[in-house]
């Protein structure tokens, strides 16, 4: 235990700095605030994309309009659409080059080591800054196997143009709830992957999206498409400086594994703390192919993010390991979904959620067995740790059964630290607030340890940085 | 002219494709069936008189509308008064026996006063073939150091739709037991949501069900702790039959200031039949550090496993499952007088035998 | 008739992804025989015991199971228990939603000689009695939430309710303090008494075995019979351990 212990970096080295800086926004291009069918018009004449992409954005407008916010979950009510920006421009074209990205973006992302981890660790790396991609790059050795790593808008016009047209909001339809639609309607920016049929892509792929200008919105689209026996493992990193205005994020993520294939999908979430963090993300899994999640949630003033997995061949099997941080003034409303529609499907679900500082963090889930899914299984485990008497947590899980032969378990507990823990801790010689931060660290390590060394670090700091200034 | 409720409401909204958040009801609003309590056992200090308007408990918990239904149209309506310091360990029994095309409203108020401990059964029940309307609201009221028992067993006819639901105030140190057992009617609800605002008040909740055929079987229980050192129970057991279904939801709530509040749920379904549906739901939500709430559910068939110790011993897969109906069936039968007993055992020869089990 | 009650001849077992398990064996019990069957860890000693009750986690690859001269080798767990044998579990399951008397009703009602329920209440009684059991124990779920003890006391009890023809018995006595260790050793003595029934020790307990009279000792290896003999082996193993043998197994193996 000892050892750990010197490890631990001094608390006062961390500093939310790292993420919270802004640049000026210089000869950016900016659509003014709100949604009008003018606006949209403008983004898809901008991109020079496909007839059919512009009617869908218009369709997924009217739908829009049509439905409503959500009646449950947290409260979204200050958010008004018509105060933020949806499409921002910055002054730069998408690069394969990292030299000719302009210095103030280059300057952000070397801040965050986005360059430093592509050279250690990654098999490709696409950067987004505000409403597009301005570089985007794939490793030779993989680009040799076949494999495509683009922006999604290029990839609109090139060969796999249909591919993308087949794909594109099916999983998830504009009609999903109101900021599917929205996103369908002013969405910009975002990859596309594919990769061949048994292709091991060997290193993880990785793409950042940093929201740099006040009071607007990001719309990303990622689209990853694994062809039979294919195995990939992708990286999402997020985050912005804080203002005083909202800033808005409905992505939306679309993942098809296929027959025997196997992707990991791993996100590390921080948007700043004025960010309405509404992202979709979902992935369809066929026969015998494997989904895992690995899900932190860090940032964001309010969150709904609930990634879901449809098993849509037999033996397919899905994983979701996600961590959720709640602290001052954020209500982050996370969790997973999980449709099982084929027989001998096989889900599991290990969540840890910590509220801190009178945050709100709600676990929200669905397991669901259809008539289909003979022989399923399903598991749902999640912890809640209470850092203080200022702060909530709830429990909200569905499961809906319609087969008999299977067999769904589900486990939640809620608590705080145990007392004797910190004793223990203290009277070996720490601080109260080491000896806490040691034990949410010990809390959070399943979920650390799924992620890349470089990840796992990465989160251990968020956390130490939220249990700053002291607890309890 | 039905009055349409949204009854068993979560405390919290979740998805509303999953249909969980409520169950929409229609109920009736012509006039009561007249139908005299047959009430037996211990009433020596125990008093039992019509509610009169002036002394309504102040309402709590349950949806509004629901309460505003039950106080427009019981027209049976008790108040039970058990004595302060009075120990009844037998059992007082309200047997509410119901006909063809007969729908009742009642309204109870059960005091318990100072340390007082109490057994109180009520029983609603029909022809097994019987059609009607039954709805209630039980609202119970434990003074410091009260125990008490309180059953609830449902035997409704089998088109016909019972709405069963309690609410209860505990004090400092009061402890209530509630057991439902919502076997009849083609739509059963049942509801109980206890607000333990007493130090180291504690509530346990019961639901045993059974079922069958085109039943459709909904329960929302909450406990509410906002006393320090409250505990809660919450243990929901059940066997799926044909094609019925069920949507279970239970929640502890933890307010703010419930100091070393416990609170455990669980949960046990046993799907016999792949055209059943279920759902369950189970909450916790906390505003409260110093607070455990635990979970548990287990949802499916008989595994292998299980399966397996059951054939070492000679008993097959068919005999497995009447085996699980008559324990169930058993163990309610040890818990009830024996007149009541009777009951359930009628019910199971005439609805549960006919099963393709 | 035969003095026969169990035969296995060539009997191969291997688990359901084909790991083989149990390899050649051939063993027979006689009625009114004692054997036991002893090894080290991990000999597959369990893996014999249930699959004679034809454990779905296991499938016999090869030879045959005759019980009273009958082969059972393609019959269901449910058919071989109502011929008579019975498996007193190393690790009893833990079945909510049942209570002990019903099963316990139920299982004897599906037995080879069913009981009218004053008889079955009556014996119930008496067992209860020698195995220091409340009747309370009879409400609850079974297994559910029952020490160590009280399961073995429970698996004991099903033995003596159900008479089988052929009990097997895994680890006992294992977790038992002396006290529990005798009560089985009353319950093992009752059905000893029937000359016509015959048992199977699975045991590495001297203690137990040393209080039974046997009347052969089956050594377990790395899924082969490596020695079969009288009591005198049981002494050997408590003196010796089983290395002995496991060097017989590696020769043979080279």
């Amino acid at each position: 235990m000892p050892e750990v212990l010197t490890k631990t970096a001094p608390i006062t080295e961390i500093n939310r700095s790292l993420y919270d800086f802004t640049k000026a926004e210089k000869d950016v291009e900016k659509l003014s605030s709100g949604l009008t069918e003018e606006i949209v018009r403008q983004i898809s004449a901008k991109k020079n994309e496909p007839a059919w992409m512009l009617e869908h954005r218009l369709k997924s407008l009217q739908t829009y309009n049509e439905l409503h916010i959500p009646n449950w979950g947290p409260d979204i009510s200050e958010l008004n659409i018509d105060n933020i920006v949806t499409y921002v421009r910055p002054n730069t074209k998408l690069s394969a080059n990292w030299d000719e990205v302009p210095e103030d973006i280059k300057d952000t992302f070397d801040r965050l080591g986005i360059p430093e981890a592509e050279k250690k660790a990654l098999g490709g790396v696409g950067a987004q800054y505000d409403s597009e991609l301005v570089y985007h790059n794939l490793q030779k050795s993989v680009a040799k196997k076949g494999v495509i790593y683009s922006g999604i808008e290029e990839a609109l016009s090139g060969p796999f143009a249909e591919m993308i047209r087949k794909h594109f909001m099916r999983l998830v339809p504009a009609s999903d709830h109101k900021f599917a639609a929205l996103h369908g309607a002013v969405w910009s920016g975002g990859s596309f992957v594919y990769v061949p049929p048994y292709v091991k892509v060997e290193i993880p792929l990785q793409s950042y999206f940093r929201l740099n200008s006040p009071g607007a919105g990001q719309f990303e689209h990622t689209l990853i498409i694994l062809d039979k026996g294919a195995d990939l493992h992708f990286i999402e990193g997020c985050s912005a400086p804080k203002y005083n205005v909202a800033n808005l994020h409905a992505g939306c993520v679309e993942l098809f594994v296929g027959e025997n294939a196997h992707l990991r999908y791993s996100t590390i979430e921080n948007w700043s703390k004025n960010m309405y963090n509404l992202n979709t993300k979902r992935a369809k899994v066929e026969k015998n192919g494997i989904m895992e999640w690995v899900s932190g949630s860090f940032g964001s003033h309010t969150s709904y993010l609930y990634p879901m997995t449809i098993l849509n061949g037999e033996y397919a099997k899905s994983e979701f390991t996600g961590i959720t941080f709640a602290g001052e003034g954020q209500n982050l409303d996370t969790g997973t979904k999980i449709l099982h529609n084929a027989p001998h499907t096989s889900s599991v679900v290990n969540t840890k959620s910590l509220s801190k500082s009178g945050g709100i963090s709600t676990f929200r889930s669905a397991v669901t067995i259809t008539e289909n899914a003979h022989k399923s299984k399903a598991s749902v485990s999640c912890q809640s740790l209470m850092l203080d008497d200022k702060s909530r947590s709830d429990t909200i899980p569905v499961m809906d059964v319609r087969c008999d032969d299977v067999n769904v378990g589900h486990e939640a507990s809620i608590g705080r630290i145990d007392d004797d823990a910190v004793f223990y801790l203290m009277s070996r010689g720490l601080s109260e607030n080491e000896a806490k931060t040691l034990i949410v660290n010990g809390f959070a390590n399943p979920i650390s340890k799924e992620l890349p060394l470089e990840y796992a670090v990465e989160m251990n700091n968020l956390i130490r940085l939220e249990m700053e200034g002291g607890i309890g | 002219m039905n009055t349409l409720l949204h009854a068993n409401e979560l405390p919290v909204l979740t998805w509303n494709r999953f249909n969980v958040n409520y169950k929409q009801i229609e109920l009736s609003n012509t006039a009561d069936s007249k139908i005299e309590p047959n009430i037996t056992g211990s009433t020596n200090n125990i008093n039992i008189k019509d509610i009169a308007v002036s002394d309504e408990l102040p309402v709590i918990g349950s949806n509004n509308k629901v309460i505003n239904y039950i106080m427009a149209n019981a027209s049976l309506r008790k108040k039970i008064v058990v004595n302060k310091n009075s120990h009844n360990d037998l059992p007082l029994i309200i047997d509410l026996t119901m006909h063809n095309d007969d729908k009742l409203t009642a309204l109870f108020d059960i005091i318990l006063e100072e340390n007082s401990i109490a057994n109180i059964i009520i029983s609603v029940s029909a022809a097994v073939k019987a059609h009607g309307q039954y709805a209630d609201l039980i609202r119970i009221k434990a003074a410091a150091h009260a125990k008490a028992n309180i059953t609830f067993l449902q035997l409704s006819g089998q088109s016909s739709i019972a709405f069963n639901n309690i609410t209860a105030q505990l004090d400092n140190e009061a402890h209530i037991k509630i057991h439902q057992i919502p076997l009849g009617g083609k739509t059963a609800l049942a509801s109980v949501t206890a607000n333990l605002t007493g130090y180291k008040s504690s509530v346990e909740i019961y639901a045993d069900y059974i079922g069958q055929s085109e039943q459709d079987i909904d329960l929302n229980y909450v406990a509410c702790h906002y006393g320090s050192k409250s505990t809660s129970d919450i243990k929901m057991t059940g066997i799926l039959l044909d094609s019925s279904k069920k949507t279970a939801r239970g929640t502890i709530d933890f307010h703010r200031g419930c100091k070393g509040a416990s609170g455990n749920e669980s949960e046990y379904v046993l799907l016999l039949s792949d055209k059943v549906k279920n759902k369950s739901v189970p909450l916790i939500l906390c505003d409260e550090d110093d607070v455990a709430g635990n979970h548990g559910a287990a949802i499916g068939t008989l595994d292998e496993e299980p399966l397996f110790y059951l054939k070492s011993r000679g008993i097959n897969e068919k005999a497995a499952r009447q085996i699980f109906l008559e324990s169930t069936l058993s163990r309610l039968k040890n818990i009830l007088p024996a007149n009541l007993a009777a009951k359930i055992d009628n019910y199971s020869k005439d609805v549960l035998c006919n099963e393709s089990i | 008739m035969s003095e026969k009650l169990l035969e296995v001849n060539n009997y191969s077992v291997a688990s359901t992804d084909d790991i083989a398990i149990l390899k050649n064996l051939n063993l027979t019990i006689n009625k009114g025989e004692t054997h036991v069957l002893m090894g080290p860890n991990g000999a597959g000693k369990s893996t014999f015991g249930s699959s004679l009750l034809a454990n779905p986690a296991y499938k016999t690859t090869h030879g045959h199971i005759l019980f009273e001269d009958e082969d059972i080798t393609a019959l269901a767990t449910d058919k071989r228990a109502k011929k008579g044998i019975f498996l007193s579990f190393q690790n009893p399951v833990e079945i909510p939603g049942i209570s002990l008397y019903s099963f316990l009703r139920s299982a004897v009602k599906n037995s080879a000689v069913p009981l009218t329920n004053k008889q079955f209440r009556e014996k119930l009684n008496s067992i209860l009695t020698i195995l220091d059991l409340k009747k309370e124990y009879l409400e609850r779920d079974l297994n559910v939430g029952f020490s160590g003890g009280e399961r073995k006391k429970v698996e004991m009890l099903q033995l003596l309710m159900l008479s089988p023809q052929l009990a097997i018995l895994d680890e006992t006595d294992s977790g038992l303090d002396v006290d529990a260790v005798n009560i089985m050793l009353k319950g093992i003595n009752e059905f000893q008494q029937d000359k016509e029934k015959g048992m199977l020790i699975i045991s590495h307990n001297m203690h137990i075995l040393n209080k039974l009279n046997i009347d052969k000792v089956h050594i377990l290896v790395k899924g082969n019979i490596i020695a079969e003999g009288g009591s005198e082996l049981i002494n050997e193993i408590n003196e010796h351990g089983f290395s002995r043998f496991e060097i017989q197994v590696g020769d043979k193996n080279a």
